[in-house]
């Protein structure tokens, strides 16, 4: 089982201050956790770091299975942990079945040609996401939340033990954002760990394992999420605005409420 | 896909077959004019289109823009300094020299280029501002150089500017071959690579690419072939903007087809453009850089008013 372990992580750009500081959390394989907070907290620096991009500097541990990620080289770690970007460029002059066959490269050779097991695993993942339909379609001929949708499916191409997600959400319909968090659960319901930044905490339904609350770079609060939704002021502190957040008693979903609602 | 391929294997059989019997002579022609003026022409005509069409093609992808061509990242104007400064200089120097100074400064500029940059650490506008930067140096410096020049080297600058495929002998096309190779088989086996560069530097780094090497290394293969080229037949323009897009249309974007694809489309270009110029004002010739300008300048206002796929 694969376990994803951050202690006194700190991590930031080299080129600027922006940064985040001391988040300490141990992932266990078939969880999801929802990285939230206000602008400019360091979520999506907090993934970026985790990956150990080019650019960026970190200290502190990050380890999958007891193995430090900075120290893993390149293939070995896309073969075992997939990022998708908040709003990763189009790639022109594709289709959506080879954009979502891209996600194959750590797998092979740079050059050698898609195999049938490749393309298998590729429409699968498109028939995951739900847009199965539109693998011939170009890129630039389908729209902005579709285009999220088949990256979604090449990071599911991927086929990793860890997939971290920078705003999965943003852009999608509600119908889509639903499924897109049931589809998560589902992932890590196969042992997958899902590591997802989201302002949207009505649109998750009750994916989330767990939840990790940053506040100006710091780590603020970890746990499930009932123990940081409910436990005070603490969101709306954080928000810097009144709001409340409640659990639906049909579905155990999660509601947010604005203003003073008490 | 099959018909583009059999089109394409024609237009090429064609050209070389029309490009040998073309010429003051025609078909009369002895055989040596044959072998040592037609034969190295069309070889020159073919690595040089090749080599301009897979330059522009790998800088498309690795900039992701769909103006980056040697010529937008200031290749043409660094050749165009040191071979006019040589012309200038009236040295009389082999005429390797020539080349090599034209490849020299496109190499140069492009170093010039990637530095300004910032290494290529930033983003991707910050390039093709620096290649724009060096492409004006480049040019005021080739207009001081002209200015200074008596006439009868002006006209020689002005008219290794133009571009030229005339040859005797095979020295020319010896001389860009191991810049072909040099640049070519890099490129050919990175077209996985260069799939990955579409969907920008994160999702690339995050399936395993070491962006910031890879990037070094197509920049410098790109490089490479464009001033090897440029050395041999002069700055000829838009043949590294024509053909990638063009191809982009009948292929797809899929690097690994659009690589070899475009090596084949540029030599075709060349070869097709060469006897068009030989032909045109016949016995006379047209310079080849003026006819791909004519056909550049449109197709560049084109990709500007209808956006292209990348």
């Amino acid at each position: 089982m694969s376990e994803l372990t951050l202690k006194n992580f700190s991590s930031g750009y080299k080129s600027h201050e922006k940064a985040v500081y001391g988040v300490s959390m141990n992932l266990s394989a078939g969880s999801v956790t929802a990285v939230i907070g206000p602008n400019g907290s360091g979520k999506s620096t907090l993934l970026k770091g985790i990956m150990s991009f080019p650019g960026m500097k970190s200290e502190g541990l990050v380890t999958l299975n007891s193995l430090a990620i900075p120290s893993m080289n390149r293939r070995e770690r896309a073969a075992r942990i997939a990022y998708l970007p908040q709003s990763p460029p189009l790639p022109a002059g594709l289709t959506a079945i080879e954009t979502v066959l891209l996600g194959r490269f750590p797998h092979r050779n740079a050059w050698s040609s898609d195999s049938p097991g490749d393309i298998e695993i590729a429409m699968d993942a498109l028939e995951m996401v739900g847009a199965e339909h539109l693998a011939e379609k170009h890129t630039d001929e389908i729209s902005g939340g579709e285009n999220r949708l088949v990256n979604l499916a090449a990071v599911l191409s991927q086929q990793t033990e860890i997939i971290l997600l920078d705003e999965p959400g943003s852009s999608l319909d509600y119908g889509h954002a639903a499924q897109l968090w049931e589809l998560l659960s589902r992932l890590a319901s196969r042992g997958i760990i899902i590591l997802a930044t989201t302002h949207r905490i009505e649109m998750s339904g009750n994916a989330f394992d767990k939840v990790l609350l940053l506040s100006g770079g710091k780590s603020v609060a970890f746990g499930k999420p009932e123990e940081v939704f409910l436990s005070g002021d603490l969101l709306s502190s954080v928000y810097n605005t009144p709001m409340s957040v409640r659990r639906a008693s049909h579905d155990g979903s999660w509601i947010v409420f604005p203003g003073d609602s008490k | 896909m099959k018909r583009t391929t059999l089109i394409m294997i024609l237009l090429a059989i064609g050209g070389v077959a029309l490009s040998l019997s073309v010429g003051p002579m025609g078909l009369n022609a002895p055989d040596q004019v044959i072998l040592y003026l037609r034969l190295p022409r069309i070889l020159l005509a073919i690595t040089a289109g090749a080599s301009l069409a897979v330059s522009g093609c790998v800088l498309q992808a690795v900039l992701r823009n769909p103006l980056a061509t040697p010529f937008t990242l200031g290749i043409s104007a660094g050749a165009g300094v040191t071979a006019g400064f040589i012309i200038l200089s009236g040295i009389s120097l082999p005429i390797y020299f020539l080349y090599l100074s034209g490849t020299a400064g496109a190499l140069a500029a492009s170093t010039l280029t990637w530095f300004l940059a910032g290494r290529g650490q930033r983003d991707h506008s910050g390039l093709i501002l620096a290649g724009v930067t060096v492409n004006l140096l480049g040019a005021s410096l080739l207009l001081l150089i002209e200015y200074m020049s008596p006439a009868s080297r002006l006209v020689e600058i002005i008219r290794w500017m133009m571009g030229d495929l005339a040859v005797s002998g095979y020295r020319r096309v010896l001389y860009l071959f191991p810049f072909l190779i040099a640049g070519m088989v890099p490129a050919m086996l990175r077209t996985g690579t260069l799939n990955q560069f579409l969907t920008g530097t994160e999702m690339a780094e995050s399936r395993g690419v070491n962006t910031v090497r890879e990037r070094f290394f197509l920049l410098l293969a790109a490089a490479v072939l464009a001033g090897g080229a440029v050395g041999a037949v002069g700055p000829v323009g838009f043949v590294g903007l024509i053909v990638p897009h063009t191809m982009r249309r009948l292929v797809g974007g899929d690097y690994r087809k659009l690589l070899p694809f475009s090596a084949l489309g540029g030599a075709i270009l060349m070869l097709w453009a060469d006897i068009f110029s030989r032909v045109v004002i016949s016995p006379a010739e047209l310079p080849i850089g003026v006819i791909l300008s004519l056909l550049g300048g449109p197709f560049f206002l084109y990709l500007l008013i209808k956006k292209p796929r990348l």
